[in-house]
């Protein structure tokens, strides 16, 4: 039993830890970007990611083959990623404390509905679409430490400092605390997201579904749990149990993961998740995990075939009702891609709505948003830049180098900065020049490529109040704009701005546009 | 007898002369201890020795910044561009200046610029980051919630605005502006030629607020600014000049390397040197002769005392 409590709190440790590592890698992921891990790490060790990605994109995805490793640890020690490592996993772990939320090991009824998930996402990938954006647990950490907990927590942070620097005595010694920080490790800019609302509620969600019993996403919902127990149903370590068992079925109502068969003696191996609780709190000391000989696992998978049928009729059904979800021309105009984007149906079809772009992009020009359904249900969450609360920098390409998945290509700087992501026009009913005839030009001064792209006609005008003045109005060269939306972003007007950016003449990885232009 | 004889008359006459002409002309000029010009303007050499001998001929920095002064150096920061390309002020200027204000007894040299661009690739690309802290001075990024609400009652436009409140007086000795002189689309001319930024422009940089909102009524929202807030010295980078697609630029096409820098303490002469570099009549600009019309300085550079040097 101590032997056992020190592996416990060692698997403890580790949790903590890979949480911790999980959110220091996302928080990398910003100007300048550095650092010796990739700040995709977690992305790239999930098999999940890799197998159903290649498959609908049919290319074989290499940034993935570090889940080689996961694969390996599994088949020798079953699911141990989901007790040891993953990231989702011991939030959950931590929320069932503050919830006293009851393992309840006894209700497997519904442990079936991951393979489900799993088998249709395998078929609509064959059918070359992804619905891991919606359901793999690393890509629904990631995007809510992205999209809600960071943003929240250096709100949190900066209005504490904010509220110090307006008092007179320690506002000095608060700021000469606080300056060195800021932009290294305190954002200089506070990330705001649009959608960041519908991204926490689908995660309290799964948050209150722990209410049921613990782990529930991880027993009867998570597709990487389903792959896991798939590839770890057969490991070699395992639990064992001595023959001194006396039947108190302690270890079986406290399992988290409803693991534990009937006969207290046989362990499902496609759901443990090897977290030692049931070895710690056997009062006979009868539990131990050790590797054995194969020994009989009780029907795994609890699938019938009705449900494979099923399940398999589920993925073909659920593809065309997605893709069948448009949204208005209009909206869809005004999301502009990142640059070096891949063209919008390989695009959606490739990337996960990790939001590792979004985060880093928070760090420098701030224009990438999650969308909502700007872009149709099938593009929920996935970039867009909204340039009225940021803009694409000119000498920035870091979200196309932090892209797990490659739906950016990865794009020099020299290419980033020709390449259209859209084009601006000028909204003459709300433009100061013409609604005012005042000069204004903060869009030409802001205006980065070297040539500019925004050039002002000069005009003798009658003003409102009847005098005569030279008045510079603003128009795009065509040839010249790439659509970064820094004129939409600075135009001073309140609300909507008098020049934005559309898709019209945007250069997706892969394909130039044919339209022509004059000027 | 040997002595010239004057009468009281003539005694009386020449001391009224002299003591009349002491006051008109000052006494440095009449009797030649000291001059120290208004305007100074030193070509050629290296960025960092003009700005020094540009200097030395207004007399010493310690002319300017007192021993145990806080200083804010405020050059342009503004674009995340390369060095060279005359968006930014030049960081070999800017470390010179501040190494001065240490060598005249300053305690506390900032360096700040509300940027454009992100803030920190302006300060890194810029160069002037890692040359002002080699020099020692504090380099600091504007924190949005550290601006103070200054009223500006002779403002004929601009009434209030939003002022970083380390630039503002109370919280500093001394501000030296340090503008690059570049194209620039806003500031107005009489002739219709393009705009250029220079010193007034460059006070922007303090400011906080919808900024873009400034640029309507330029001319007058500058010389309102400038009112209230001044620069205690301006020294003008026309090393590289920007002649076209500025004030960003992007392109070393468009950059003219002019190796000129002028400073003074009027705001307004300096930029009007500023202008005559850049080929144009300093009355063109049209915020500078508001500002000269409201008493802000000398646009007239026939009157400016003004000492030229060129340097090998």
């Amino acid at each position: 039993m101590a032997h056992f409590q020190r592996w416990k709190n060692l698997r403890i440790g580790s949790q903590v830890f890979f949480l911790v590592v999980f959110f220091v890698l996302l928080w990398q992921a910003r100007y300048p970007l550095g650092g010796p891990f990739p700040m995709d790490l977690f992305l790239r060790l999930d098999p999940l990611l890799g197998i159903l990605l290649s498959i609908a994109s049919r290319v074989v995805l290499l940034s993935f083959a570090l889940s080689l490793i996961i694969i390996v640890l599994t088949l020798i020690f079953g699911r141990a990623f989901c007790g040891w490592i993953c990231p989702l996993g011991t939030t959950f772990d931590v929320a069932d404390h503050l919830m006293k939320s009851r393992a309840h090991g006894t209700r497997i009824r519904t442990r079936w509905w991951k393979y489900v998930v799993l088998i249709g996402l395998m078929v609509a990938a064959i059918l070359s679409y992804q619905g891991l954006w919606f359901f793999d647990p690393l890509v629904l950490l990631d995007r809510t430490a992205t999209g809600v907990i960071l943003p929240w927590f250096w709100f949190l942070i900066k209005e504490l400092f904010a509220t110090t620097f307006n008092i007179p005595v320690i506002q000095n010694p608060a700021f000469g605390l606080y300056n060195p920080l800021a932009g290294v490790i305190i954002p200089l800019s506070q990330p705001l997201f649009l959608h960041s609302m519908s991204i926490l509620l689908f995660f309290v969600g799964i948050l209150a579904l722990e209410k049921l019993h613990r782990r529930f996403w991880c027993r009867s919902l998570c597709p990487l749990g389903a792959l896991l127990g798939v590839f770890g149903h057969r490991a070699p370590f395992q639990r064992t149990v001595k023959s001194d068992c006396n039947e108190c079925a302690l270890c079986r109502e406290n399992c988290k993961m409803g693991a534990i068969h009937k006969d207290y003696d046989r362990t499902n191996r496609a759901d443990c998740i090897l977290c030692l609780n049931c070895a710690i709190i056997c009062p006979q000391d009868s539990i131990t995990f050790e590797f054995a000989s194969l020994k009989h696992s009780p029907a795994a998978f609890d699938l019938t075939r009705r449900r494979w049928i099923g399940a398999a009729v589920a993925g073909v059904a659920v593809v065309p009702l997605i893709k069948t979800t448009r949204t208005t021309n209009q909206l869809s105009s005004r999301s502009l891609r990142p640059p070096g984007a891949l063209p919008e149906d390989l695009f959606l079809n490739r990337c996960v709505r990790c939001q590792e772009c979004v985060q880093v992009c928070s760090s420098t020009g701030g224009c990438l948003q999650p969308s909502l359904l700007e872009t149709g249900w099938d593009g929920c969450w996935s970039p867009i830049a909204n340039m009225r609360m940021g803009y694409c920098e000119y000498q920035c390409n870091l979200c196309s180098k932090v892209c797990p998945s490659g739906a950016i290509h990865k794009i020099t700087l020299e290419d980033k900065q020709s390449r259209k992501m859209g084009r601006a026009f000028f909204d003459r009913n709300r433009c100061i020049p013409y609604d005012r005839m005042e000069d204004c030009l903060v869009c030409e001064e802001h205006c980065p490529t070297p040539e500019k792209a925004i050039l002002f006609d000069v005009r003798e005008t009658r003003r409102p109040d009847g005098t005569i003045a030279d008045v510079k109005f603003p128009y795009v060269r065509l040839d010249r704009c790439i659509g970064c939306g820094i004129c939409e972003y600075i135009c001073p007007l309140p609300g909507e701005s008098g020049v934005y950016c559309t898709r019209e003449n945007e250069e997706r990885w892969g394909q130039k546009t044919n339209i022509a232009f004059t000027s | 007898m040997a002595y010239p004889i004057i009468t009281r008359r003539e005694f009386v006459t020449g001391a009224a002369t002299v003591a009349v002409g002491t006051v008109l002309l000052g006494p440095n000029r009449l009797f030649g201890t000291v001059p120290v010009p208004d305007v100074s303007v030193v070509r050629g050499g290296s960025a960092a020795a003009a700005t020094r001998r540009a200097l030395e001929l207004l007399g010493g920095m310690n002319h300017y910044v007192a021993s145990g002064d806080t200083v804010i150096v405020k050059p342009n920061i503004g674009w995340d561009t390369r060095v060279g390309l005359g968006a930014d002020t030049n960081p070999e200027v800017v470390k010179e200046v501040i190494t001065m204000c240490f060598e005249a007894g300053a305690k506390k040299v900032k360096v700040f610029d509300n940027t454009c661009n992100e803030p920190r690739r302006c300060y890194q690309s810029s160069g002037i980051e890692a040359a002002a802290k080699s020099a020692g001075a504090e380099v600091e990024f504007m924190n949005e919630n550290r601006y103070d609400q200054i009223d500006f009652p002779n403002g004929v436009r601009l009434k209030s605005w939003p002022v970083y409140r380390d630039a503002l007086p109370g919280n500093r000795d001394k501000i030296i502006n340090i503008p690059v002189l570049k194209h620039h689309s806003l500031p107005k001319t009489k002739s219709g030629k393009p705009g250029i930024s220079l010193g007034f422009k460059n006070m922007m940089g303090i400011m906080g607020g919808n900024r873009g909102q400034i640029h309507n009524g330029f001319e007058e929202n500058i010389v309102d600014f400038c009112t209230v807030i001044r620069a205690d010295l301006t020294i003008v980078d026309a090393t590289n000049v920007l002649r076209r697609n500025g004030p960003r630029g992007g392109r070393l096409a468009d950059v003219e390397k002019l190796d000129t820098i002028i400073a003074g303490a009027d705001m307004v002469a300096v930029d009007a040197w500023g202008v005559k570099t850049f080929g144009y009549e300093p009355d063109d600009l049209i915020y500078l002769s508001e500002a000269n019309r409201r008493g802000l300085g000398h646009i007239d550079l026939s009157r400016v005392v003004t000492v030229e040097e060129r340097l090998s």
